[in-house]
C-alpha cells in the first residue's frame, strides 16, 4: 500500500517534470515562432519601404525628362523664334543692331543655360555621357551664374557605378549645389571625385555659412533628407559635416562591402 | 544526524551556487541577488539540520524566508503595480496557511500545508514569469533560474502531500522518497540557479560590448 502511494508521488513527480520541460519547449518554439514572423514582417515592410522609394525616383525621373524636353522643345524654340526676329529685325533696319546688341548677348546667355539645363535634367543625356561629363557640365552652367568661384573639379582613379548609380549620384550633387546656391552664401566650392575596383566617393565642399546638421535634420530640412534617401537608393553612404561659419562638406561614397551590391539594395 | 554522504550530496549545489553568485556579487541583478540570499540562507539551514539532526523548525523558518526572497526576486523583474499587488497577496496566502500549520500542530511539525501552498503558488508564477520572458525579453540568467526554480517546486509538491503520512507509517520508506525526488529536485535547481549567475556575468559582459559606454 506504501510502496503504491510511493510509486504514484514519483510517478507524478516525474509527469510533472515533463510537464514543466513540454511546457518551456513550447514557449521556447513560440517565441522562436514570434521572432520569426517579427523577422518576416520587418523585412516585408523594408522591401516595400524600398519599392516606394524607387518608384519616387523613377516618378522624379520621368517629371525631370518631361521638364527638360519641354525646356528644349518649347522654350527653346521661342528663344530661336526672338533670334530670328532679332536677326529679322535688323535686315530691316541696320541702324538698330547697335540697339540690340545687349538684347542678343542675353538672349545667348540665357540660350546657353536653358541649354545646359535641359541637359543636365534629362537622364538620357546623364546616362549617356556618364557621371562625369555631367558634372563638368553643372559645374559650366554654375561659372555662367557667377554666384561662387567653382574651383576644377577633381578625379582621381576611375570609379564603376551602374548607370542608375551614376544617375542618383549626379541628382545629389544637384540637390547639393542648389542648396549652396540657395542657401550657403559660399564663396569657394571644391569638387573631388575618387575611385576604384570597389571604392567610391564624391566630396563637395564649400566656405559658406554652414549650419548643425543636427538641427536642420530634426527640422524641416526635406532637401537634406532627400539627399540622404537618394543615397541610400543608391546603395551609397551620405556623411554631411557642417557647422556655423565652417562651411560645409557633403561625402557621398560606397559602402564598406563595395558597391558589388545590387542597385536598391540597400 | 545525517551521513557524511547525504550532506554533502544535499550542500554540494546550493555551495557552488552560493560560491558563484559570491565571486560575481557586484555584477549581479537584483533578481539574482535576492536567489543568491535565499541560496545562502538554505545553505546555512542545511548546514544547522545536518548538524543538529532536528529539521521541522528550521525548515519552518526556511520555507518563510525562501517565499519571500523568490517573490521579491521575481518582484524586481515586474514594474507593474497589480503584480506587485499580487505578489503580496500571495505572500499573504502563504503566511496565512503556515499560521494555520503551526496552530494546529506547533513549530516542531513541518508544516507541510504551507509548504504545498507555497510550491503550488510558486510554481504557477514562475511558469507565468518564463512565459513572459520568452514571449519578451528572453534574459537567460532569468530563464535558468525560473526553470530550476519552478522543477523543484512542482515536482516535490505530490511528495509534500504525503510526507507528515509517511512518515508516521513507514520513516525509512519516506527517508528514501526524500532522497530520490528532494534532493533530486534541490540539486537541479541549484545548479541552475549558480548557471544562472554565471550566465549573467556572460550576458553583462555582451552587453558591454555592444555598449561600451
Amino acid at each position: 500500500m506504501e510502496h503504491d502511494i510511493v510509486f504514484t508521488v514519483v510517478l507524478s513527480a516525474l509527469l510533472i517534470l515533463l510537464l514543466i520541460v513540454a511546457l518551456v519547449a513550447v514557449f521556447f518554439f513560440w517565441s522562436r515562432q514570434r521572432h520569426q514572423q517579427a523577422v518576416k514582417l520587418a523585412e516585408t515592410r523594408l522591401s516595400f519601404e524600398q519599392e516606394l522609394r524607387r518608384t519616387e525616383a523613377e516618378v522624379s525621373e520621368h517629371i525631370m525628362n518631361q521638364f527638360a524636353r519641354e525646356l528644349h522643345d518649347n522654350i527653346g524654340q521661342q528663344l530661336t523664334a526672338m533670334r530670328f526676329q532679332i536677326e529679322n529685325s535688323k535686315l530691316d533696319d541696320p541702324g538698330i543692331g547697335q540697339k540690340l546688341k545687349p538684347i542678343e548677348i542675353y538672349l545667348d546667355e540665357a540660350s546657353q543655360q536653358l541649354r545646359l539645363l535641359s541637359r543636365t535634367l534629362n537622364n538620357d543625356f546623364v546616362g549617356h555621357i556618364g557621371l562625369w561629363e555631367a558634372i563638368q557640365t553643372e559645374v559650366e552652367r554654375l561659372r555662367i551664374l557667377n554666384r561662387f568661384t567653382v574651383h576644377e573639379p577633381v578625379m582621381v582613379g576611375q570609379f564603376h557605378l551602374t548607370r542608375e548609380q551614376q544617375l542618383m549620384v549626379f541628382r545629389i550633387f544637384q540637390e547639393i549645389i542648389q542648396n549652396i546656391l540657395k542657401h550657403a552664401f559660399a564663396s569657394n566650392v571644391y569638387i573631388h571625385l575618387k575611385g576604384s575596383e570597389n571604392e567610391f566617393s564624391l566630396l563637395i565642399k564649400d566656405d559658406g555659412k554652414g549650419f548643425n546638421v543636427k538641427e536642420k535634420m530634426e527640422g524641416r530640412a526635406s532637401g537634406l533628407r532627400n539627399i540622404y534617401k537618394r543615397a541610400s537608393i543608391a546603395g551609397l553612404i551620405c556623411h554631411i559635416e557642417s557647422s556655423l561659419g565652417k562651411g560645409c562638406a557633403v561625402e557621398l561614397k560606397t559602402k564598406p562591402d563595395g558597391r558589388k551590391k545590387k542597385y536598391c539594395s540597400c | 544526524m545525517l551521513n557524511l554522504e547525504q550532506v554533502l550530496l544535499d550542500l554540494a549545489t546550493p555551495a557552488l551556487a552560493v560560491g558563484t553568485g559570491l565571486l560575481y556579487f557586484k555584477r549581479l541583478d537584483r533578481f539574482n541577488r535576492y536567489l543568491l540570499i535565499q541560496t545562502f540562507i538554505y545553505l546555512i539551514s542545511d548546514f544547522v539540520v545536518a548538524k543538529t539532526g532536528h529539521n521541522a523548525w528550521m525548515y519552518n523558518i526556511n520555507i518563510l524566508v525562501e517565499m519571500g526572497f523568490i517573490l521579491l526576486a521575481i518582484n524586481s523583474l515586474f514594474i507593474q503595480a497589480k503584480m506587485k499587488y499580487l505578489l503580496f497577496v500571495m505572500y499573504l496566502i502563504f503566511i496565512m496557511a503556515l499560521s494555520w500549520d503551526i496552530s494546529w500542530a506547533g513549530f516542531g511539525i513541518f508544516a507541510n500545508d504551507a509548504a504545498i501552498v507555497q510550491g503550488l503558488l510558486l510554481s504557477g508564477i514562475l511558469l507565468y514569469v518564463l512565459y513572459r520572458e520568452f514571449m519578451g525579453q528572453q534574459r537567460k540568467h532569468v530563464i535558468i533560474a525560473c526553470i530550476g526554480t519552478v522543477i523543484y517546486f512542482a515536482c516535490t509538491t505530490p511528495c509534500l502531500g504525503i510526507i507528515i503520512y509517511l512518515q508516521s507509517k513507514n520513516a525509512a520508506l519516506n527517508q528514501q522518497l526524500f532522497q530520490y525526488i528532494f534532493v533530486l529536485a534541490q540539486s537541479i535547481r541549484y545548479f541552475l540557479v549558480a548557471v544562472s549567475f554565471a550566465l549573467q556575468i556572460y550576458e553583462h559582459k555582451k552587453l558591454k560590448e555592444v555598449n561600451p559606454v
